[in-house]
């Protein structure tokens, strides 16, 4: 199917109720995501991320609101939508340990109705895409976390869907294994004009990576829009003060600063320490912050304002603190 | 459901025993000396326990062997694959779930029924009650599988849910051995009702009566044990396609499919 002309995901006034007693998992929020588009959901755990992924499959029934995957309602034609995704559930093994890579992609491209010559060269293919030719006659368990993976993505995109549903797909894996999933979503989507659903607690990744970022909290919309204008928008209003210190600073004085100067965080990098500072406030505080590293005996090799990244951005929207958007 | 699918289904099914290999020979084994154990005590129970009798206990314990393994197997198809992490996945092919569980039962299904009757006509040949198979007693045979699939199916509608059924299946596998009929014939009246309404109970009777007593399918319907076969039969399977259905939606609704 072309998705070209239609929205790849429609989702309008979802609600997922588990308990009558409950908060709503998932509490009437709506997007469209478009084709040939990363659109990154993020959140806070237990936000609602992998409830909404698990509606739009089908594999968790909402309480109200409706779906649309590839142009199918996914209540009505559950399974003609789902032939258009590929799918990586966070947390789950997705494929079956005690076969082999090939023997998984057999038996799952056979389930979505692929046989013979085509299915053969399709798994060699998707094999070759993921690095994983040479170790595809060896049983998954006996394959590092991040190749197991890589079976996972293998056996995702083996049916050519339309659309990919990425849920964690870069947890736990170092970083080699984590820019190879990378690669392979950009292909998808800027070659081969596909769509991905995305969703990541690695900031740097969705930045990298997304199109449109859709922030969720406590089930609810808090912000949507362009990862690059979302940045602007609160990163402009909410520049970050960033602080490099000459050496690493004693964890008591850090303590003590980082609970008197509400949104100040504080990293070691090396031999040195730098501070960050969302929301600085008044300059009085900024100059009290500034005295009492003097005062204890803290260098300043540098500070200055820098715009707000994707990962600060997003711990300013779901900070307890704030409103959600509806 | 396609031949590519039952063909990938039965490879899978195949790979898999191939990995858990010392599982499948303990219980090749455990089926044999369980049928040795049997004969040796009936024989010494009792001086005319021969030959005929041989065959009585074959019958029934090659049809509780494979029916009772069939049904467990199906019941845990789900409770499986929520422990190896794939049981979204199946959910998530554009077939519907109910075929790829049905997929996976007829993997199941020629798996236990291959490996049961290797093994009794080899043991029926060594002792030497070989008896040719007719087609009346394939269809009996294959009414009560079919009865014993369906309640394998209500199983799993209710582990979609529920998730621990491994108490149940061991109660039900204690029922399907001492309360069938498979092992000796049931005297008590109470129990004799109650084996009525297990499904391997008529089938077992109606094996025998055909291998055993050369009865042909009339004489099975005269004497009632063809019409009880087949209404146990039609009850099964329809509270298999009843209790699935609803199990599958109900995991759903309650977000549990991938619970364990």
């Amino acid at each position: 199917m072309n998705l070209q002309k239609q929205t790849a995901i429609r989702v309008s006034q979802l609600v997922k109720s588990y308990k009558p007693d409950s908060p709503n998992a998932v509490d009437g929020i709506s997007f469209e995501i478009e084709p040939g588009t990363v659109f990154g959901l993020l959140g806070p755990n237990g936000a609602g991320k992998t409830t909404t992924i698990k509606m739009i499959l089908g594999l968790v029934l909402p309480t109200s609101g409706s779906i649309q995957l590839a142009g199918f309602d996914v209540e009505k034609e559950r399974n003609k939508a789902l032939s258009h995704a590929g799918v990586i559930l966070e947390g789950s093994r997705n494929v079956y340990w005690r076969l082999t890579a090939r023997a998984n992609l057999e038996y799952f491209g056979a389930l979505r109705g692929m046989r013979g010559k085509p299915l053969a060269n399709r798994i060699d293919e998707v094999l070759h895409l993921v690095e994983l030719f040479d170790r595809s006659d060896e049983e998954v368990r006996y394959l590092s976390r991040g190749m197991q993976q890589k079976v996972a993505l293998a056996t995702a995109i083996l049916h050519d869907p339309d659309v990919l549903l990425l849920d964690e797909p870069t947890l736990g894996l170092d970083v080699q294994a984590s820019r190879t999933m990378e690669q392979v979503i950009r292909q998808f989507v800027k070659k081969q004009g596909k769509t991905v659903l995305l969703t990541t607690h690695q900031m740097d990744l969705a930045e990298r990576l997304s199109d449109h970022i859709f922030v969720i909290h406590k089930g609810k919309k808090v912000e949507e829009g362009l990862t690059s204008e979302l940045i602007d928008r609160f990163g402009g209003q909410h520049e970050t003060m960033e602080i490099n210190l000459a050496t690493i600073a004693n964890t008591d004085v850090l303590e003590r600063l980082i609970k008197g100067f509400p949104g100040l965080s504080a990293t070691i990098e090396g031999d040195k320490t730098v501070l960050t500072w969302m929301d600085t406030g008044s300059q009085k505080e900024l100059l009290n912050l500034l005295n009492q590293l003097d005062a204890n005996g803290m260098t300043i090799l540098q500070a200055g304002r820098r715009a707000a990244t994707l990962e600060e951005v997003f711990l300013h929207l779901t900070s307890d603190g704030r409103e959600t958007a509806e | 459901m396609s031949i590519a699918i039952l063909g990938a289904e039965f490879r899978h099914t195949v790979r898999l025993a191939r990995s858990y290999w010392l599982e499948y020979i303990s219980d090749l084994l455990l089926y044999t000396l369980g049928f040795l154990l049997l004969i040796t005590v009936f024989k010494a129970a009792s001086a005319s326990y021969g030959p005929q009798g041989y065959l009585s206990t074959l019958i029934g314990y090659t049809t509780w062997k494979i029916c009772a393994s069939i049904l467990v197997d199906i019941a845990r198809i789900a409770t499986d694959e929520a422990h190896t992490g794939t049981l979204e996945q199946l959910f998530l092919t554009n077939l519907r779930p109910g075929s790829v569980f049905l997929t996976r039962s007829l993997g199941i299904l020629v798996n236990h029924g291959v490996r049961g009757l290797v093994l009794a006509f080899i043991l029926a040949a060594i002792l030497g009650i070989l008896q040719p198979v007719t087609l009346s007693a394939v269809i009996i045979f294959a009414l009560t599988i079919a009865g014993a699939c369906g309640l394998g199916f209500a199983l799993a509608g209710l582990a979609l849910v529920y998730k621990r059924i491994g108490g149940g299946l061991q109660l039900l596998w204690q029922m399907l051995v001492f309360f069938t009929g498979a092992l000796a014939p049931i005297q008590n009246t109470y129990l004799d009702a109650l084996s009525k309404l297990l499904p391997l109970t008529w089938g077992i009777a109606g094996l025998r009566a055909i291998m055993i007593e050369r009865a042909s399918m009339a004489t099975l319907w005269q004497n009632g044990i063809l019409i009880g076969l087949l209404i146990n039969t039609a009850f099964y399977i329809a509270l298999g396609i009843v209790l699935f259905t609803w199990g599958q939606r109900r995991a759903r609704e309650l977000g549990v499919l991938a619970h364990y």
